[in-house]
């Protein structure tokens, strides 16, 4: 079936609703962008991290003796047998205090690294025996230059290059082996006959199996360490490495805090989407009833506006497609703050953006049908006449006199249209606890992470949070506001012929939109206490205790503040109301 | 000085067709407690007319005085002080907040002007006594037109306007209506103009002022005009 003239009208439909399909757009990008960006961290860091584990040739095992003279070679000798001559690698440490710093001396075949190699950063590395090469300077790695001249157990050595050793990825306070230090420097002595071997680096075959500390990992690397019981020596991990597996368990941190807010940015977004296309639909009844007068079924009749919904998603979506990879990126690259991150990976499956992305688009199509159903079941005959505006009704607390009859006569009306309109409330509310929950996070975080001097990515994460808490806010209260004024553009008008000003008529709208902003904001505070309770005890980082006491004053400011910005830029077009043409037709 | 003046009043339309003339050289007189009726084909301009007495617009050309003051050389804001003090509306569709009750809707309007009357005993005047805490999906059409009269005139403004006041009612209802708007011209003294096509409603009228085309065509004055009770359609 051809069906030119109806294709028509599915084109004409943007242009005319091209305000509401920027606000289903934004909508869109905002909860698509923030959702895949934040969990697509996690997925980018655990790539990075096994392709690094892989480069490298991390070591699994690290078998430090602890006796004087080092490792026996017979002892040596069980070992390769055990694991192989490939997978083994020898090696000497020592922390000695020299001129008051704690520093690591390390002895390797520097020019014939197999495992935990060396990455060398700068210069070259050493030919002759009174040559070294010296970790990079991190936070707390002080560093040498190339060219200095090191006296260590007097002999005289110069350095001729810098080096990034794998098992040192963290940059702040690497621990040393003397009780309570950290190392200041590292230095690395290239194949010194006479030093015994102390540490015995072990690689595992198979290199797929870690993926970033995978269970099966854990039940291999278990089950060797208890099988290398060696005496006078210890077993070192990868879970004992210290920038590693903080590392991986920050990874999970930020994807864990992504998987919890997946469920929220998702209940806003479909509310956003049920009221908006509430309306447009309600807009279209009488095109409706046209339709269904002419024998359209009611699939064919909803399906225009499944169509406009899903440009709208797909729109949205690739444009949250960057704004995703772009928050990743900046999260990843926070992360380099704190870690020596490898370069940012540019390929990689994004599983997440395409999870968010397929979740909102399905969410979005069903609540467009749900409205649609509803819609195109009524006979043709009632949609023919106008949505009658809910009758007005007596609110619960116009039986508390005490309260009620305080309120000035402006309250009053605004009081009852909060409470007559359930799902606008609902939306709004919700939103707006929301929005104040995810400031107080993204503010406590902050609070924490400053107090606690944590790493730099968690700033960014919680500026990340508020940023995007405070968008969506604002987002779903311009839509809200914005339903309000072209709904209520009779009631606007009827103000303004009544010789109502500006500031007044507006105020008769917005002013209910406060109202639900502040008890959004109010309930926001005790839910919002309890989930950074949740989410501190979830990510096993920071303390409600440690929020500042003014951010509880903060967080639901922000909110407001948001909601105040978005009816501000509403402002004009409630005052814009052609107050002829909304009071002289029907509808 | 008569009571309301417009002289050559004109009002052009600017829109991306071109300019549009909607009326051109209008002018007219009426004296206060005057019942006028003003009538003429849609598209006539008649809207446009009551929206210049009415301060909803500017005029492009032409001189409006009321009670000695000019309307035409206000700015916005005065025009909303003028439609706030000195103006009733009357509305086919009666434009009620479907929040408010009947009381609390005449009282939108009487809390923000000067000299305004009782909101409830101009409820009782109009045969509401009975209705005051009713929400409009309460009332009958008929009723809420009532409730929009009492709005209207509960400002005591110096003029009250009416388009199509019984446009959505039945007949019986819709001379009830007519017959209180023409009592509150008489009994309170007030200019009340009423727009309409109905032509019956000229007997009624002290003053008829006939629109077509967007300009005056005639005016007729009623030297004994019938009561509404007397008027069949």
């Amino acid at each position: 079936m051809v069906m030119k003239t109806y294709l028509k009208s599915l084109f004409r439909m943007f242009p005319r609703h091209l305000a509401r399909f920027f606000t289903l757009v934004a909508i869109i990008i905002v909860s698509v962008g923030f959702m895949s960006g934040l969990g697509e961290v996690k997925g980018k860091i655990n790539y990075a991290l096994n392709n690094y584990y892989i480069e490298q040739n991390v070591s699994d095992f690290i078998i430090k003796s602890e006796s004087l003279f080092g490792f026996s070679s017979q002892q040596i000798n069980i070992l390769t047998e055990k694991f192989g001559k490939e997978n083994i690698m020898k090696g000497f440490s020592y922390d000695v205090e020299l001129e008051g710093d704690t520093v690591r001396v390390q002895n390797f075949d520097l020019n014939n690294m197999k495992i935990n190699k060396l990455e060398l950063l700068a210069g070259r590395l050493p030919q002759e025996s009174n040559e070294v090469v010296v970790e990079r300077q991190t936070t707390d790695i002080k560093g040498y230059s190339l060219g200095d001249k090191i006296t260590f157990n007097g002999k005289e050595y110069n350095v001729t290059g810098i080096v990034r050793n794998p098992m040192i990825i963290h940059q702040i306070k690497e621990p040393s082996f003397l009780e309570g230090k950290h190392l200041d420097n590292v230095i690395y002595l290239n194949n010194v006959a006479f030093l015994p071997v102390n540490d015995i680096y072990i690689t595992l075959n198979d290199r797929g199996l870690f993926d970033c500390f995978s269970k099966e990992y854990k039940q291999v690397i278990d089950q060797l360490k208890s099988e290398l019981e060696l005496d006078n020596a210890r077993v070192l991990t990868l879970y004992e490495n210290y920038g590693i597996f903080s590392l991986n368990s920050y990874a999970n941190k930020v994807g864990s805090i992504a998987s919890i807010f997946v469920v929220f940015f998702l209940l806003v977004t479909a509310l956003v989407v049920f009221s908006t296309m509430t309306r447009l639909l309600d807009e279209e009844r009488g095109q409706m009833a046209c339709l269904k007068t002419l024998g359209y079924g009611n699939f064919t009749i909803i399906s225009k506006y499944l169509f406009f919904i899903t440009i709208a998603t797909l729109v949205g979506g690739l444009i949250a497609w960057g704004v995703g990879i772009g928050l990743t990126d900046i999260l990843y690259i926070a992360f380099g703050i704190q870690y020596a991150m490898p370069s940012l990976p540019t390929s990689m499956p994004y599983l997440f953006y395409l999870f968010t992305f397929v979740i909102i688009l399905l969410s979005s199509l069903l609540v467009t049908l749900l409205v649609g159903f509803k819609i195109t079941r009524s006979k043709p005959a009632t949609l023919l006449t106008p949505k009658a505006p809910p009758a007005g009704k007596r609110v619960l607390m116009e039986k508390m006199p005490f309260v009620w009859n305080k309120l000035s006569f402006k309250y009053k009306s605004s009081f009852r249209n909060v409470f007559l309109f359930k799902s606008r409330f609902l939306m709004t509310v919700i939103s707006i606890i929301g929005s104040t929950v995810l400031v107080l996070a993204g503010l406590g975080l902050l609070d924490n992470t400053l107090k606690l001097d944590m790493g730099s990515s968690l700033v960014l994460l919680s500026t990340a949070l508020i940023v995007f808490a405070g968008l969506l806010c604002a987002l779903v209260i311009y839509n809200i506001a914005n339903i309000n004024i072209s709904e209520r553009n009779r009631e606007v008008a009827t103000l303004m012929v009544l010789g109502y000003h500006n500031k007044e008529v507006t105020g008769y709208i917005f002013r209910e939109i406060y109202i639900m902003s502040a008890i959004g904001a109010i309930i926001g505070l005790p839910i919002g206490y309890g989930f950074i309770e949740f989410i501190f005890n979830f990510i096993e980082f920071g303390s409600s205790a440690n929020v500042n006491w003014w951010t509880w004053i903060l967080a639901p400011c922000i909110t407001i503040f948001f909601t105040f910005i978005s009816t501000m830029l509403l402002y004009r077009k409630v005052t814009k109301t052609d107050m002829n043409g909304s009071l002289k037709t029907v509808e | 000085m008569s009571y309301l003046k417009l002289e050559k009043v004109s009002k052009e339309y600017k829109t991306a067709a071109g300019s549009f003339k909607a009326l051109t050289d209008v002018s007219f007189e009426l004296e206060n407690g005057e019942f006028v009726v003003i009538l003429g084909p849609s598209g006539a301009g008649k809207t446009t007319l009551l929206n210049l007495l009415g301060g909803m617009d500017d005029a492009t050309e032409g001189k409006i005085v009321l009670d000695g003051k000019e309307v035409s050389n206000l700015n916005k804001k005065q025009l909303t002080q003028y439609r706030r003090n000195d103006i009733g509306f009357v509305f086919q569709f009666y434009n009620l907040m479907p929040n408010l009750t009947a009381l609390e809707n005449v009282e939108l309007a009487t809390e923000i002007c000067k000299d305004a009357l009782s909101p409830a005993k101009t409820l009782t005047n109009v045969g509401l006594e009975s209705r005051l805490k009713n929400f409009p999906s309460q009332l009958s059409g008929g009723e809420q037109q009532r409730v929009s009269i009492a709005r209207a005139i509960a400002k005591n403004p110096k003029l009250l306007l009416c388009d199509e006041p019984t446009g959505a009612l039945d007949y019986i209802t819709g001379k009830n209506i007519l017959q209180l708007l023409h009592n509150i011209s008489k009994q309170n003294n007030k200019l009340v103009i009423v727009v309409t096509h109905n032509q019956a409603l000229k007997e009624m009228a002290d003053k008829v002022i006939y629109i077509k085309n967007g300009q005056i065509e005639k005016i007729d004055v009623n030297e004994n005009p019938k009561s509404i009770m007397e008027i069949e359609w």
